[in-house]
């Protein structure tokens, strides 16, 4: 810049006219300034004023000294003094440091100008290119910090021109397309080296490429979904953007940056999946999941909380704050939208937050819900994540639950067996009332305890071992016998054990139900004594020869032993359920049938040796039968019949009969002859008085040979049961006189006293001849036992329907020792078998059988020579019932 | 003209009593030693009366009942046995006998009152 001119009116001014001149400049926009040839300025315009921040005044006639430092005032001056020697347009660029201490870089122009008075001028435009260098600065720096990012850069960037060829490339290019030099590149298609084919494989017109077309339509373009082949042939995922290049308007080529995605693909991929993982849960909870803040209230809701609300979308969900979505107070008396923060603000300090909240649906209806309040992080920002459950039916189902539960305890609290449920970890989790009972606690005190707390551990350990099994098998075990440690003493139990199951079917324990068997055992082992013994009882009958049944009293058959099938050849099987009247033949005295039934019914034992059977296969057989009641409570129940086969004796009885009939009979006539010619001898009388007394005792012993003879025959033929009395009615006076006629000899011959007391008119009905046989036997027995001088006394006394007829003597008498065997056959008392010796032993026999026939009893009282007593009790008719024709005596 | 008596005991020591009770009384006695003697002793002259033992060989006294019964004879049979049971008795009564003594039972004189009643 000039110095100020030491004239400050030079005349050349005015002659261009000074203010016309002034205001050209002045609107120029550059600060113009004229020096003189002494560095003065002459003329400045306003720009130069503005740029100099002084008025024109303080400036005309000054120089560079006055405003700048020495330094710089010194360059200025130099360059002016340069212009004006060698009269050179000078463009020089300089710095200078303004008034305001603000460092401007400016461009000066300075140029040689010759005015009309010959006088050189120095004309300056300043330009402030302060900006521009800063720009310039700016730009260059940001250039070398671009090359380095170019050349450094994760992200690979290729310029192309129009035909594709590569003009540049950086060092990422290079290294993710897998080449080392750029010159592999420079010049090359780049589409036909590594854009060649699709991420499949098939090829990819260059027409398509993105970023040829990007050349036509002039846009950017910014792809993430194909593929570049590096120089191995591998390609990778890549997202790339492509700039078009113009110059004045015009595309001159692109350049591409690409990064390769390969990682953030799959990482993507995955975050695409769990998001939509979680899409899917969210949309498809069950559960009312929503999003929400204290301040925002509701974000978002998913479609079961819509749902469960009631509202119509998810917008009308959100219009909602929490508290309009509850009913003014929660069922604790505060009010919602007062706890509703409440709550929020716990779970945004403990990061969780879970309780029950009754809302309020749309409709208007409320239900009572858990909340699960969840603080997260979305965005950055914190906010609650709410899942709502709603818990109406559970808390009625709870509440079902909880009733069942007592109405159950109620019955297993009145079960009898003890019952108890334990879980996985052998504690009881529930025990009735029978089991506390027989523990002697109570049911706080065994709940939460182990069967170790309870019993000697090796009984623990066996429960336990059960409990195990059941679980881990799933099958219930059952009917365990044990024996358990009570307080009460050792009892023996049997349980039954079946998993325990929650409403999923998990097992979660066992479930127990004892029953005490302590007695039943006892009673068992009782029962099997008792039963070994039946089976000891059943063996013997098995095996026993004797032919048994059991019948009902209808009677059916219910059992027959085997000797029964052999002997009646007909199998159990066929028998049960049968009536032993199969067997009968009919040839059976049929009168022993009323007396049977009359007899067991009446809960007595029965016996006959009467019975003619018939087998299966048609033969006979006698059979001896006995039966035996057995009764309950006095009520006959069952018969158990025993019968033995007796053919084989009644046949030899039935010989024996018939040989001793035979016998008597070819006796009885050489008898007969003896006797006739004996009484023939005697009527004669052509005899000595010797002979005639020898002639006499023979007469005497044959007709005792005939009395014992006329016995065998009765007792023969009352035994092959070829008697059968005629009954009829008669005095039984009659009897005793007929008697007597015969007896008066014995009594006078034996000097003996004899008394009979008899109602004259005592009726009965029965054989008069059998009867009298009886009654002779008896005494004529007596008469012969009873020593001389003694008494025999006969007596008759009706006592209701019966008749008792007394035979005393002051005889003998019969020893204790013998009187069970008075009645045998061939029964003689050894007292008087050697006083009297000519008794057969068949008399009282003879007598026990009539009476038998008689339908009477015979008993007696006896001592050794204090005499006999034979009572003999008769029915007053047959038809009445018969006393037992057992004998008795005493 | 004498009665007949016909006698049928097979044994001799009861047919000499018979014998030496009735001698002298004016009967014919003529004696058969079984029952088929008997009858051939009937078939050839009739007899008054036959005294009948039962208990005969080869033809017993039940047969020659029978015989005498099924011939239509008219004489009286007084059977004189040692059977002693009703039922024989009675059996002979249905056959026409006129009536039943057991021997061993009766006195050799009851004889000839015996057949006095028949004769």
């Amino acid at each position: 810049m000039g110095q100020a001119n030491e004239k400050p009116h030079d005349p050349t001014v005015p002659e261009l006219g000074t203010e016309l001149l002034q205001n050209i400049i002045n609107t120029i926009v550059d600060p113009v300034f004229v020096k003189d040839q002494e560095h003065r300025w002459i003329v400045l315009n306003d720009a130069m004023c503005t740029f100099m921040a002084r008025p024109r005044e303080a400036l005309i006639g000054k120089s560079d000294y006055d405003f700048f430092p020495k330094g710089q005032a010194d360059i200025f001056w130099e360059k002016d003094a340069l212009v004006f020697s060698s009269g050179k347009e000078n463009i020089n660029e300089e710095k200078f440091t303004d008034g305001k201490g603000v460092e401007h870089t400016i461009i000066t122009k300075k140029s040689i100008f010759t005015n009309a008075l010959g006088k050189k001028i120095l004309v300056g435009i300043i330009r402030d290119i302060t900006d521009q260098k800063k720009l310039e600065q700016d730009l260059s720096e940001s250039e070398r910090r671009l090359r380095l990012i170019f050349d450094s850069a994760a992200e690979a960037i290729y310029g192309i021109d129009l035909k594709g060829n590569c003009t540049f490339c950086n060092t990422s290019c290079l290294r993710l397309l897998g080449y080392t030099l750029p010159e592999e590149l420079i010049g090359k298609n780049m589409h036909e080296l590594i854009h060649h084919s699709n991420k499949d494989g098939t090829p990819y017109p260059i027409e398509e490429c993105h970023i040829f077309r990007a050349f036509r339509s002039g846009e950017n373009k910014h792809v993430d979904n194909e593929v570049l082949w590096r120089k191995d042939s591998t390609s990778f995922d890549v997202e790339y953007w492509s700039y078009p290049q113009r110059i004045n308007g015009q595309i001159v080529g692109a350049v591409v940056t690409f990064i390769d995605i390969s990682d953030r693909k799959k990482i993507q991929k995955d975050l695409d999946t769990s998001q939509k993982k979680f899409k899917v849960l969210y949309e498809s909870a069950a559960d009312a999941i929503m999003l929400l803040t204290p301040e925002r209230g509701f974000i978002s809701g998913n479609p079961a909380t819509i749902k469960l609300f009631g509202c119509k979308d998810e917008g009308e969900f959100i219009s909602f704050s929490p508290s309009k979505l509850s009913p003014e107070y929660q069922p604790d008396g505060t009010q919602s939208s007062v706890k509703s923060l409440e709550m929020m603000n716990i779970a945004l300090q403990k990061g969780s937050h879970l309780f029950e909240w009754t809302h309020r649906r749309m409709d208007g209806n409320e239900f009572l819900a858990t909340i699960l309040l969840t603080r997260m992080e979305l965005e950055g920002k914190i906010i609650l994540q709410a899942t709502v459950r709603d818990i109406t039916e559970k808390k009625q189902s709870e509440e079902l639950l909880l009733r069942l539960k007592n109405e159950q305890q109620i019955i297993l609290d009145s079960v009898r067996a003890w019952i108890f449920y334990k879980d996985t970890q052998n504690r009881f989790v529930r025990v009735n009332k029978a089991f506390c009972d027989v523990m002697q606690k109570s049911k706080e005190e065994l709940e939460d305890k182990s069967m170790f707390d309870l019993f000697p551990r090796e009984q623990a350990e066996a429960y336990w071992k059960d409990d195990k099994e059941v679980m881990a098998t799933g099958q219930a075990k059952l009917g365990i016998v044990e024996s358990m440690q009570s307080p009460a003493g050792i009892r023996w139990v049997q349980t039954d054990k079946i998993p325990y199951r929650d409403e999923h079917g998990t097992i979660i324990g066992v479930i127990g139900f004892t029953i005490d068997i302590t007695e039943l055992h006892r009673t068992r082992e009782r029962l099997e004594q008792e039963a070994q013994n039946s089976r000891k009882f059943l063996q013997a009958v098995e095996s026993s020869s004797i032919a048994t049944v059991i019948t009902t009293t209808e009677p059916e058959l219910i059992y027959a032993n085997p000797a029964w099938e052999k002997l009646t050849g007909y199998t159990e099987e066929e028998a049960m359920g049968q009536n032993p009247r199969i067997l009968q033949s009919g040839r059976t005295p049929k009168e022993m049938y009323p007396r049977m039934w009359q007899t067991i019914l009446n809960n007595q034992e029965f016996s006959t040796d009467e019975i003619i059977n018939r087998r299966k296969d048609g033969t006979e057989y006698n059979a001896e039968l006995r039966i035996y009641p057995i009764a309950e409570n006095e009520n006959v129940q069952y018969f158990v019949g025993m019968q033995t086969d007796i053919t084989l004796r009644k046949r030899s009885d039935q010989a024996k009969t018939e040989f001793m009939s035979l016998a008597s009979h070819q006796l009885r006539t050489p008898l007969t002859g003896l006797r006739w010619g004996l009484k023939m001898l005697e009527k004669k009388g052509a005899i000595s008085i010797e002979q005639e007394s020898l002639v006499r005792d023979l007469q005497a012993a044959t007709a005792r040979m005939a009395e014992s003879i006329n016995v065998m025959l009765q007792i023969s033929r009352i035994e092959s049961g070829k008697v059968e009395p005629h009954w009829k009615e008669f005095k039984l006076c009659e009897i005793l006189q007929e008697l007597k006629k015969t007896l008066d000899v014995q009594i006078t011959q034996g000097e003996l006293t004899l008394h009979t007391e008899c109602d004259h008119d005592l009726k009965l009905t029965s054989d008069m001849a059998l009867l009298q046989e009886v009654i002779g036997n008896l005494i004529s027995n007596a008469v012969k036992y009873t020593p001389k001088g003694g008494t025999v006394a006969l007596a008759s006394k009706c006592i209701g329907d019966t008749i008792r007829i007394t035979v005393r003597d002051t005889g003998y008498g019969i020893p204790a020792d013998q009187q069970s065997k008075i009645f045998s056959k061939f029964f003689r008392a050894t007292n008087v078998a050697s006083r009297i010796p000519d008794g057969t032993g068949l008399g009282l026999y003879l007598v026990y059988s009539l009476v038998g026939l008689l339908g009477g009893t015979i008993s007696f009282v006896s001592a050794e020579n204090e005499g006999s007593t034979f009572t003999l009790s008769l029915p007053l008719s047959p038809s009445l019932t018969p006393p037992s024709p057992t004998p008795s005596h005493g | 003209m004498a009665k007949r008596i016909l006698i049928a005991e097979d044994d001799n020591f009861l047919v000499k009593m018979y014998t030496l009770e009735l001698a002298g009384q004016g009967y014919e006695i003529e004696v058969a030693k079984n029952g088929k003697l008997a009858l051939e002793a009937i078939e050839k002259q009739k007899p008054d009366l036959l005294l009948l033992d039962l208990l005969m060989p080869e033809v017993d006294g039940f047969a020659v009942l029978q015989g005498v019964k099924d011939k239509g004879y008219a004489f009286p049979v007084v059977v004189l046995s040692n059977l002693s049971q009703d039922i024989d008795r009675e059996k002979c009564k249905a056959l026409g006998a006129k009536d039943y003594f057991v021997k061993s039972d009766m006195e050799l004189d009851q004889l000839k009152e015996i057949i006095k009643k028949f004769v």
